[in-house]
């Protein structure tokens, strides 16, 4: 055998070897990427499936959202007319806003005005209490000289008392010596009635009756008429009321100025005096 | 006797072998043999999970490309 053909044989052998050994890797290899190919297909239409399933529910979604971008589209709409409508109110109210600004501008103008009229109310308020004041301290010596002159009168109204008593004392002491002078006995202050009643000689004398009161159930009668018009005791006097005869009325007691007698209705009955009947020295006029 | 020319009954030199039809059949085999491997050897460098090294086998049940 040639040398050559020899080297050819030993080069095939190697050959062989590296082509079994490259084939046998790759045929595994080869293999692994198969079913790693047929794996990542079966994923593929897995994913496939879920693509096609969760695209048709997109599509239903997405078909759903635009019915929903529609009605949001709808009510976008409306929000902006609605806005414009705002829009317009918001003019108006502005515009109002402006005029209450202008108004309360007003306003505090007219604030101010009052405040300095307040002011000057306050300087004549001042000048006012002021003058009250001064009234005051007037007042209060005015009324110090009323009470000083109140004294002066309660003085000079216990001095005239005290005159009008003298006074009086001095006129019982003259209708005393009257009355002695016309011999006819006349005590102020007496007791009980004596003798026969008689009538006041003389002009007419007229008065009223100013007390009426009842004692041991006989009726007195008290008028104001006294000895200074010639009312003594038991003198006989007639009550009367418009002009019609009343009752009899016998002097039991005199003052200076009033009496009191005995009422005698000469046993009538329903027959009332009363305060104001008039009294009369005699019926005849 | 070969000195003279004369052969003698099983004393004839043996032939020597030399090149012929089987030798380039051998050669040709030879040849196949090389590209098949070249061509193996890139192909199998393609599916080895190691650059250069188209020997490397995939790891059961995980794939990857050569680096």
């Amino acid at each position: 055998m040639h040398i050559i053909t020899k080297i050819l044989v030993v080069f095939a052998a190697v050959l062989s070897l590296a082509l079994a050994a490259l084939t046998s890797v790759y045929a595994l290899n080869a293999d692994s990427f198969v079913s790693a190919l047929s794996d990542k297909v079966a994923e593929a239409d897995a994913a496939n499936a879920l693509y096609e399933t969760q695209s048709s529910q997109f599509a239903e979604q997405a078909s759903r959202m635009e019915s929903q971008l529609r009605g949001r589209d709808e009510t976008i709409a409306d929000l902006n007319s609605d806005l414009a409508r705002l829009e317009g109110e918001l003019t108006t109210l502005e515009i109002r806003a402006k005029e209450a600004t202008d108004s309360a501008a007003q306003v505090k103008r007219q604030i101010g005005d009052l405040g300095k009229t307040t002011d000057t109310q306050a300087a004549i308020v001042e000048t006012l209490t002021s003058e009250v004041r001064a009234l005051r301290e007037q007042n209060l010596n005015i009324r110090e000289q009323n009470i000083d002159l109140l004294a002066r009168l309660n003085d000079i109204e216990t001095e005239n008392e005290i005159l009008n008593q003298t006074k009086r004392a001095l006129e019982v002491t003259i209708a005393d010596l009257q009355a002695q002078i016309d011999g006819t006995a006349s005590t102020t202050l007496a007791g009980g009635p004596s003798g026969t009643p008689t009538a006041i000689s003389g002009p007419p004398v007229i008065g009223r009756v100013s007390a009426v009161r009842e004692v041991n159930g006989q009726r007195f009668a008290e008028i104001n008429l006294g000895s200074r018009d010639r009312v003594r005791q038991n003198s006989k006097l007639f009550i009367t009321r418009e002009d019609r005869w009343l009752a009899d009325l016998v002097i039991v007691q005199t003052d200076i100025q009033s009496a009191v007698g005995r009422v005698d209705v000469l046993g009538r009955n329903g027959v009332e005096v009363r305060e104001g009947d008039v009294v009369l020295s005699s019926l005849g006029g | 006797m070969s000195q003279f020319g004369m052969n003698m009954p099983g004393g004839r030199r043996a032939k020597r072998g030399g090149l012929d039809v089987y030798s380039g059949l051998l050669c040709f085999a030879v040849l196949a043999l090389g590209a098949a491997t070249a061509l193996m050897y890139i192909a199998a460098t393609k599916v080895s999970p190691e650059s250069g090294n188209p020997i490397a086998l995939q790891e059961t049940g995980r794939v990857q490309l050569p680096r």
